[in-house]
């Protein structure tokens, strides 16, 4: 039992990773609370689930669902996000309120009110045997989908010229453009790649959790959890803040389980109180 | 006066006109239902279906028209009050029909009653409706959260389990079905092992309270979910193998045909109990399902067969008064009178406590040439709910 | 955080327009009108409590619907469980709002920015969370049976009189909140908002303002919430969902914040046009996201700002 609630935790907090990560970073880089992100995710569960639907092959949902998502950012970036950086935090929080609404009634305009699910692909679908405890193997993908995110971006980001620059940006916007970076570009790819990985998210969890309208609202306030438990603007950040999320939330479920709807705002309350800038951060 | 104040005047004149000669003949019925959100779905059933009973009448009756007032509660109990208070004294309906949610229900429950407003409950299951709280003016054709799971306890014992785990949401709603479920399964001789309640509506992922399920040794977990909810449970319970380990049973919610679709195959195996399920075999279900399908192109849900029934009722009960609403006491007490035979087979309103008194569905979800389907196993007849503490 | 420029008179000339038009429609209405105006003016005074709190003290809080559901809870169980006068029931909730609300301020206002928000955010989804499996506070079905005060011989439970009943707390409030921030600790908290270290380094306690701000606006929300318990007669966990702090924040954004009279003008247009639009079309919510995605981008100062602009535009041209 216990190995299974270990690996249920380290699935939950891959997710939780894919979601913070483009959100911590656009937030150390541009200040921005996009409370839209969530919205994000249920799209790239909703597109996943129509190329799904089509095609009847989980992988190019798998492949095109973050690449909308990503485009998607794109455009919102070009037509939106653009014009409210460093503007009154408040006016960034209705705006992207603003959005969650759009997103909302969109998705139930384009793909009615009923509740959805992706079949887990064949490849994955018999459960295996850990140490006498069958798991499902497609927990298992999730795991090593969050992994390797994780790997690229700590690669990018600590090992490349591009990765240098995200960082000096996020570190001191001023003083990086004053050397001749272009962060409007970096701006630009970075909140389109945090949309993508948050289309990843979605399609990657469908099979498990489904595909509902709704699903954003309970995503952001988790991801908002990890992002300022971790400390904003940080790759590490994220990383911790989403193990440890994943395993409060889970353990406590497993031992505590009349108090699971408190433990991680008890456990974010707590983090804040004695250590008011998250656990590890950039700024 | 020039020519554009004119054209205005006539405009704003005629619409007061019409308005007031509309509201004098109309017949009108308020929906009280979530049409926004997650929920919608639900609304969106039960509506349906009202229309389709009305359909029947071509909306008349006694040449009244019959006029649906469609208000959005948003799935919240002070919106949803707000709205009752604007259709109850602003669009001045007949009757008031709907609400999904319990809390709902419970919130617009003193003002209905208060004004003296005919409120047919087309879903919301909360014991107290037709118990402590029940009202002459209102009227419940869905079901109380005990009448359905009460008549699963000594069914299962009898079907050889003798221990089971409770599973549901930690809401009011999931309270009472799990403890009506113990309570006849443990007087049959059964033994609960152990019960869990999980965040309402936020939890996802069930994958920490499968663990202590399968290790727990029961011959079955007894569960009650809806929505989303009940998608991810049952697909995530195959996933982890419960089924080999365990019966998975419940309130029939859980696999509804809303839901299946999603669940597919992962819903074989599941036996549960309901008011209703669409493989009951009557010619009023066949005719009902046959129009449904026609009309919106998927089969209908107990959801949907609730909304047929209220409007059923209230085509009844406005035909024996000939339309005239004049007297709500009246109307009510026709209300509660009528009977019918629904999709779901005989409908009566038990005089005790204005809830319904009707058949309950044991199915088992087997596998078809078109996907899995409810296979019916037993029919429990004229099922009633206690009603204690009501007097009418 | 940017409050608007406030400009005291005309803060005072529209509060005044709007509480006529509150006294019109009020003695023209039907018993719907009366009660979305009880609502509204309920709702006004959650928004003034949240505008005090970003606009003067610079917190914005995704928490405080938590102070609605302990004004709306406390006066519940006072009245229900211990028969207390609901007058008497109002002020008592007034009180234990100003005393949680200090005490919870004190602990959290040594954190910033979206840090606060979160955790603002996190102590509301506990209280929630408690109230909806509460037993003791009905669960998830809330409780019900809540009458209004009768005053001076007259039955509040008349709909007529609650909304002047309610009229006038708001006037009281909105006069405390005004009085509040033109006096030192207005000017304390201006200050603060302005650069905290500054303050601090002059020997003043940012702590202590801060969290006495926070509790001020926490009594007034408290107040809002056993008025909102008393105007539905029952209380249910939802309204101290944290998308109700985030609907009070979209009304004073609206309104403009820092400017009182505008996040009253916040409440009612937001109130009326979602009330309208829900009754309109299923796909409301779209129309309402564009709507403040317009305001965002067109609207720099919500509709105080437009306000403003349409007065210096008045007195140029005179």
């Amino acid at each position: 039992m216990f190995i299974t609630e270990i690996l249920n935790a380290l699935q939950f907090s891959m997710t939780l990773f894919l979601l913070s990560v483009g959100l911590t970073i656009v937030f150390g880089l541009m200040k921005i609370v996009n409370l839209a992100h969530g919205t994000l995710y249920m799209l790239g569960a909703y597109i996943g689930l129509s190329i799904w639907t089509f095609s009847d092959s989980f992988w190019l949902a798998f492949v095109f669902a973050p690449i909308a998502t990503a485009i998607l950012g794109a455009l919102l970036y070009k037509v939106l996000f653009k014009f409210i950086q460093r503007v009154d935090p408040m006016r960034q929080v209705l705006l992207t309120f603003g959005l969650i609404y759009i997103g909302l009634d969109s998705v139930r305009l384009i793909w009615g009110s009923m509740s959805h699910s992706i079949t887990t692909p064949e490849l994955f679908s018999n459960p295996i045997n850990i140490f006498g405890e069958t798991y499902p193997t497609y927990r298992l993908f999730v795991i090593l989908v969050g992994i390797t995110v994780l790997l690229i971006l700590y690669f990018v980001l600590e090992k490349t010229k591009m990765g240098a620059m995200v960082r000096a940006s996020v570190d001191d916007h001023e003083t990086s453009q004053m050397l001749g970076i272009n962060t409007e570009k970096i701006l630009f790819y970075t909140f389109s790649l945090g949309c993508g990985l948050a289309g990843l998210a979605g399609v990657t969890v469908a099979p498990i959790v489904g595909v509902e309208a709704g699903m954003d609202m309970e995503v952001l306030v988790l991801t908002l959890i990890v992002v300022v438990v971790g400390g904003p603007g940080s790759l590490k950040g994220a990383l911790i803040g989403s193990l440890l999320i994943g395993f409060v939330d889970t353990f406590g479920k497993v031992f505590f389980p009349e108090l699971a709807l408190i433990t991680i705002y008890a456990a974010m309350a707590l983090i804040l109180i004695f250590k008011p800038g998250g656990m590890y951060s950039r700024l | 006066m020039n020519i554009k104040f004119k054209v205005w005047f006539i405009i704003i004149i005629s619409i007061l006109l019409s308005s007031t000669l509309s509201k004098a003949e109309n017949l009108k019925i308020g929906m009280l239902l979530p049409y926004s959100g997650a929920v919608a779905i639900i609304g969106e059933e039960i509506t349906n279906a009202l229309e389709l009973a009305f359909e029947e009448v071509n909306y008349e009756i006694s040449g009244r028209k019959l006029e649906i007032i469609r208000a959005d509660t948003e799935y919240k109990p002070n919106i949803a009050l707000k709205k009752a208070r604007e259709l109850i004294f602003s669009k001045k309906v007949d009757i008031l029909a709907g609400t999904v949610s319990s809390s709902v229900a419970l919130a617009v429950r003193d003002l209905v009653v208060s004004t003296k407003t005919p409120f047919i409950v087309a879903n919301a299951g909360a014991n107290q409706i037709t118990r402590k709280k029940c009202s002459k003016y209102i009227i419940r054709v869905s079901f109380s959260n005990y009448q359905i799971n009460a008549p699963m306890g000594p069914w299962l014992a009898n079907y050889g389990i003798k221990t089971a785990f409770l599973l549901s949401a930690n809401y009011a709603a999931g309270k009472e079905q799990m403890s009506a479920f113990k309570s006849t399964f443990e007087a049959s001789g059964g033994k609960i092992v152990g019960e869990e309640y999980t965040p309402h509506r936020k939890t996802k992922d069930f994958g920490p309270y499968l663990g202590r399920i399968k290790s727990s040794g029961a011959d079955a977990v007894y569960v009650f979910y809806a929505g989303g909810e009940a998608i991810n449970f049952i697909k995530q319970a195959h996933s982890f193998g419960l089924a080999d380990v365990m019966k998975i049973t419940g309130a029939g919610w859980t696999t509804s045909p809303l839901f299946i679709p999603a669940q597919k195959k992962a819903a074989l195996g599941f036996i549960g109990i309901l008011n209703y399920v669409p493989s009951i075999e009557t010619k009023e279900n066949l005719e009902f399902q046959r129009a449904y399908k026609e009309k919106f192109g998927r089969i209908a849900s107990e959801f949907a067969v609730q909304g047929y029934d209220t409007g059923k009722m209230i085509v009844e009960a406005l035909k024996s008064l000939s339309g005239d609403t004049s007297n709500k006491e009246l109307l009510a007490e026709e209300l509660s009178k009528v009977s019918i035979i629904g999709p779901r087979g005989p409908l009566t309103i038990d005089p005790k406590t204005n809830n319904v008194i009707q058949n309950m569905y044991i199915f088992e979800v087997v596998n078809s040439a078109n996907g899995p389907v409810l296979k019916i196993l037993d029919k429990i007849e004229a099922v009633k709910d206690p009603g204690t503490g009501c007097s009418l | 955080m940017n409050a608007v420029q406030y400009d005291k008179k005309l803060r005072l000339q529209l509060f005044i327009i709007l509480c006529c038009s509150a006294i019109f429609v009020n003695i023209f209405g039907d018993y719907f009108t009366r009660f979305l105006l009880s609502e509204i003016i309920i709702l006004s005074l959650f928004a003034m409590s949240l505008d005090f709190l970003a606009g003067r003290g610079g917190m914005i809080s995704l928490g405080h619907a938590m102070f609605l559901g302990i004004g709306a809870y406390s006066t519940a169980i006072l009245f229900i469980n211990f028969n207390i006068d609901p007058f008497l029931c109002s002020l008592l909730a007034v009180v234990i709002g100003l005393i949680i609300g200090y005490l919870i301020g004190f602990i959290i206002v040594k954190t910033d920015g979206i840090f606060f928000i979160m955790i603002t955010l996190a102590l509301g989804e506990m209280f929630h969370s408690w109230a909806y499996t509460n037993d003791f506070l009905g669960g998830s079905d809330g409780i019900s049976g809540i009458l209004r005060p009768k005053l001076l011989g007259m039955d509040l439970n008349e709909p007529l009189f609650f909304s002047y009943y309610l009229l006038i707390l708001l006037i009281l409030v909105y006069a405390f909140l005004a009085a509040v921030t033109d006096s030192p600790l207005g000017r304390n908290l201006d200050a603060i908002r302005q650069n905290s270290g500054r303050v601090l380094s002059l020997g003043g306690s940012v702590k202590l303002y801060k969290s006495a701000s926070f509790g001020i606006s926490a009594a007034i929300a408290s107040l809002a919430g056993s008025l909102y318990a008393q105007l539905n007669g029952f209380v249910s966990p939802e309204i101290s969902h944290w998308t109700v702090s985030g609907e009070g924040l979209i009304m004073i954004i609206v309104g403009g914040i820092g400017s009182l009279s505008g996040a009253i003008l916040g409440a009612v247009v937001v109130h009326i046009i979602q009330h309208e639009f829900s009754k309109l079309v299923d796909w409301w919510m779209l129309l309402m996201g564009g709507g403040f995605i317009l305001v965002v981008l067109f609207l720099k100062e919500g509709l105080w700002g437009l306000i403003l602009k349409f007065k210096n535009y008045i007195i140029e041209n005179k």
